[in-house]
């Protein structure tokens, strides 16, 4: 059992620092609220897609779930580019707990996730300073040029998550020399050790 | 392992469904964004089929 994991379970992680912490005894805790914030924003996406596909709402009016209730919120650039930027720093906060292949995919999400963050850091830029690209009467990011928004957040958003799923399902099962340098309790092959000593209060 | 797999693969097959969807729907738009929505589209819906190869090929650790 490696260091980490005994310090999880013997509770002895005051001498750790929080990178150390999140990347090692609290790591499957951090990613599953990181997990949580990135489903509810998929199925705020997915609801927008059903009220425009299926539906056939209109564009304008089809903002997802909590869009219905709060419609400037969700037409605010401040949101979309907050949730970007809070993707961004999990990736890169989450990311030495990852070895392997795991790693791999993390980062492959990582530097998606940064041209996405890009994308949405032009889109508020120009939302702040009343300055549209390209003579749009509404922001619009470089990729919008010849796709339109919706698919083209579907598209950045799939990116990012499939590569970032592949890598926490890798992480989950990881193989047998990669489990030999994990630092946190992800992997289901994990299990306390029964005579481990008590977490101290 | 398998109920895991199972989660992950509904997952992957939402965004292939709504991918699928945004094929049809794009498919009325003007021919300049009907070919960059159908473009990213498609290439989110492979994405997604690739992660559900990638899930159930996977061994766990002890079996490779």
């Amino acid at each position: 059992m490696n260091a980490a994991v005994h310090a999880y379970d013997s509770g002895s992680t005051e001498n750790m620092s929080l990178s150390e912490k999140l990347n090692g005894p609290w790591h499957e805790k951090a990613l599953w609220v990181y997990t949580a914030i990135v489903l509810a924003h998929w199925s705020e996406h997915f609801v927008q897609c059903y009220q425009i596909y299926v539906l056939g709402w209109p564009i304008k009016k089809s903002l997802g779930l909590l869009g219905l209730f709060f419609p400037s919120l969700i037409s605010s650039e401040g949101l979309h580019y907050g949730y970007a930027l809070v993707m961004l720093v999990c990736f890169w906060v989450l990311r030495k707990g990852f070895v392997g292949r795991s790693h791999t995919w993390w980062m492959a999400a990582f530097w998606i996730q940064f041209w996405h963050h890009i994308e949405h850091a032009l889109l508020i830029g120009q939302a702040t300073f009343h300055h549209n690209f390209f003579g749009s009467p509404v922001p619009m990011s470089i990729a919008q040029l010849v796709i339109p928004r919706v698919e083209l957040h579907l598209f950045y958003n799939s990116i990012v998550t499939i590569p970032m799923a592949v890598a926490m399902f890798y992480h989950m099962f990881p193989s047998s020399s990669e489990e030999a340098h994990m630092q946190c309790t992800c992997s289901r092959n994990y299990q306390a050790e029964p005579n481990a000593e008590p977490a101290l209060p | 392992m398998q109920a895991i797999r199972a989660a992950f693969t509904v997952f992957f097959l939402a965004i292939l469904a709504f991918a699928l969807l945004g094929w049809h729907w794009t498919a009325s738009l003007p021919p300049d964004k009907m070919a960059g929505a159908h473009c990213v589209l498609g290439l989110a819906a492979a994405a997604a089929l690739t992660a559900v190869v990638l899930v159930w090929k996977a061994k766990a650790a002890g079996t490779h």
